[in-house]
């Protein structure tokens, strides 16, 4: 029997019992779009993460300032009252790292406060960063429109500020806000540069979204706010003195990475007396991920998996009703010249067309809801590059596994009894 | 013959020649569908000797006796046994279908000629739905004839029809016969059976009259 032929009874056969076939095939179709909408989502999570991570910078080693346990404690115990906290890394912890461990290229602090900032008739909360002229070529955050601050800015205490992305839109949408002067927290500062747009960055905590913030140099910080931090909330006064409030650590390759964070971490638990300092490598934080996504991968494709096999299981059921309904014809076309292998060959090529074609639809259904998911998330949709291939193989996999039993019991009916069964 | 712990059939020793038209008759149970599912190859004998053409049937394997089926038998049913979803020309080509090397355009040629023959020629595009019973066995007869083998084996071929079908059908064996077919038909229709040059009785699963 002709292969070509085969397909065309196959598919004649199905499109007989349209409703059927359809019914069939809708466990396939949203098995493989599970599937589907599952790898593309997946992979936009992965991409975003790792991108996140990547912007820390893969050479780099951030420190930050945490409030220890002990500080932590005595705000449960005196709620009602007013203190100063004072902890987390200083400006002489940052000079003694960088004077004493080789492979430290750049260091690079940053303070950073939560300020109202208005101008342009417009307000608006973002956070102020007080960092070195070095943070642009650290970080890799590039400068779209004028200029970062330089040393000399800084040596000068000079009220400069280069605003992120977002702020620059939010406060001056139309005009471009080089020469603008903008009020921070009651300072006023001019605009010498817009930076480009970078995204979020994946360590969370106080410095997440450098596209909402304005850039001021370090020194101008204490210049213009002080050295104490005050933040009140209801009767609460909250009074911090944390000099600096994150450090990037930038070392000569990825191979002095961990050496570097071991070093800082033993000098800075000997130069601090309590634990107020937290040690990150965004190039282990990398790895971890990647462990991470082994065991989200297993954990889909298992779910992935059940629902295939749920919808290979319906497609089971359809089959062997397709059998019995057709006893019949199997005798007569065994009473016609037809080996066993022809009627294997029949209902395999029916189970796998059902497959092949739930297959096609889930691709299409499951890229589908990947877009609309992203659209409602705000996420730019990556397809898997295999997910079209694997999801047409996995339908055609399916089809030949759940097809074949109930193909061999057709194929091992005895004629006679099939024959005599209408 | 063994059905379960039943002896379907026991002691037949039957010779046919080509070109013979044979009908088989016996009450039900009497073992003659069997007898002809055997000739047909669709029953496997436990035990004795069947030859066809010279060819010793009972030593075949399963695959071997599918060809045997494709090529040499015809088979006409008591219910006709078209598949619904093809049509006329389809249907009489099934035959054909796992015969390998067969040539399509040459047998659909034979197929319309067949359907021509047993006249429904106006009929070619039709399902079997469309068809009375008549009309559906001489499809039927025509599918059985496509491959040109050497015997039509037909199980109540007039079952299943009226007094003027069931004599049109006949008159179509009859004239096949007339042509050098060999046919055995099962029957419990008597005066049918008595038409046929030669009748066998069966009775019990064993040959209790052969008339020729």
């Amino acid at each position: 029997m002709r292969l070509l032929e085969l397909i065309f009874e196959a598919l004649g056969n199905l499109f007989l019992h349209k409703t059927r076939s359809m019914l069939a095939a809708l466990g396939i179709i949203f098995g493989v779009a599970s599937v589907i909408c599952m790898l593309s989502i997946s992979e936009v999570a992965r991409q975003d993460v790792v991108k996140r991570i990547e912007r820390l910078g893969l050479n780099n080693v951030i420190l930050d300032s945490v409030k220890p346990e002990a500080v932590r404690g005595r705000e449960k115990a005196e709620s009602d009252n007013s203190w100063l906290a004072q902890y987390g890394i200083t400006k002489k912890d940052l000079a003694v790292l960088d004077d004493n461990v080789a492979a430290i290229e750049a260091v690079v602090p940053m303070r950073i406060m939560l300020q109202g900032v208005s101008g342009n008739q417009k307000t608006a909360d973002v956070t102020v960063v007080g960092t070195k002229s070095n943070y642009a070529n650290v970080m890799q955050h590039k400068v779209a429109e004028g200029r970062f601050f330089t040393d000399i800015d800084e040596a000068n205490l000079r009220p400069v500020c280069a605003l992120g992305f977002e702020t620059a839109r939010k406060l001056f949408p139309l005009t471009s806000p080089l020469g603008k002067v903008i009020k921070i927290g009651g300072n006023f500062f001019s605009i010498i540069g817009v930076m480009e747009r970078k995204g979020q960055l994946g360590s969370g905590g106080k410095f997440s979204d450098p596209d909402n913030t304005a850039f001021i140099p370090f020194d101008t910080t204490f210049a213009r706010f002080g050295g104490v931090q005050i933040r009140r909330s209801g009767s609460v006064q909250e009074v911090t003195r944390v000099e600096v409030d994150r450090a990037v650590l930038q070392v000569a390759g990825p191979a002095m990475l961990v050496p570097v964070s071991q070093l800082a971490t033993n000098m800075l638990n000997r130069m601090h007396k309590k634990e107020d300092v937290s040690v990150t490598i965004p190039h282990t934080l990398l790895n971890e991920r990647k462990q991470s996504e082994k065991i989200f991968r297993w954990v889909m494709g298992s779910l992935a998996a059940i629902s295939l096999l749920v919808g290979g299981i319906g497609i089971m059921n359809i089959m062997l009703a397709n059998v019995a309904e057709r006893r019949s014809e199997i005798g007569l076309r065994r009473a016609l010249g037809a080996k066993r292998s022809n009627i294997v060959s029949l209902f395999v090529c029916e189970s796998l067309m059902l497959c092949l074609f739930g297959g096609a639809i889930g691709v299409a259904v499951g890229l589908g809801l990947a877009k609309l998911v992203g659209s409602l998330a705000q996420w730019t949709v990556v397809y898997h590059p295999w997910s079209i291939p694997l999801g047409i193989v996995v339908s055609m996999i399916i089809g030949l596994i759940f097809g074949t039993i109930p193909a061999v019991r057709a194929a091992n009916e005895d004629p006679v009894l099939a024959l005599r069964s209408e | 013959m063994r059905g379960g712990d039943v002896h379907a059939l026991k002691s037949i020793s039957l010779g046919i020649e080509q070109g013979e038209f044979v009908s088989v008759v016996g009450t039900s149970g009497s073992g003659k569908s069997t007898l002809l599912y055997v000739l047909g190859t669709l029953v496997e004998t436990t035990d004795g000797k069947y030859e066809l053409g010279g060819k010793r049937i009972d030593s075949m394997t399963d695959i071997e006796r599918s060809e045997i089926r494709g090529q040499d038998i015809g088979f006409i049913f008591q219910s006709f046994h078209l598949v619904p979803q093809l049509n006329i020309v389809k249907n009489v080509m099934m035959s054909s279908r796992y015969i390998p090397g067969t040539r399509r355009r040459k047998l659909k040629k034979r197929a319309i000629e067949l359907i021509e023959r047993v006249g429904l020629g106006h009929r070619k595009g039709h399902r079997p739905i469309e068809l009375s019973n008549g009309e559906m066995q001489r499809v039927a007869i025509a599918r059985a004839l496509l491959m040109q083998p050497k015997v039509i084996l037909a199980d109540e071929p007039t079952g299943n029809l009226d007094q003027h079908n069931c004599n049109e059908i006949f008159t179509l064996l009859q004239s096949l016969h007339a042509e050098g077919t060999t046919i055995i038909m099962v029957t419990h229709d008597l005066e049918l059976a008595h038409r046929t040059p030669r009748m066998i009785r069966l009775k019990d699963g064993e040959i209790v009259d052969a008339t020729a």
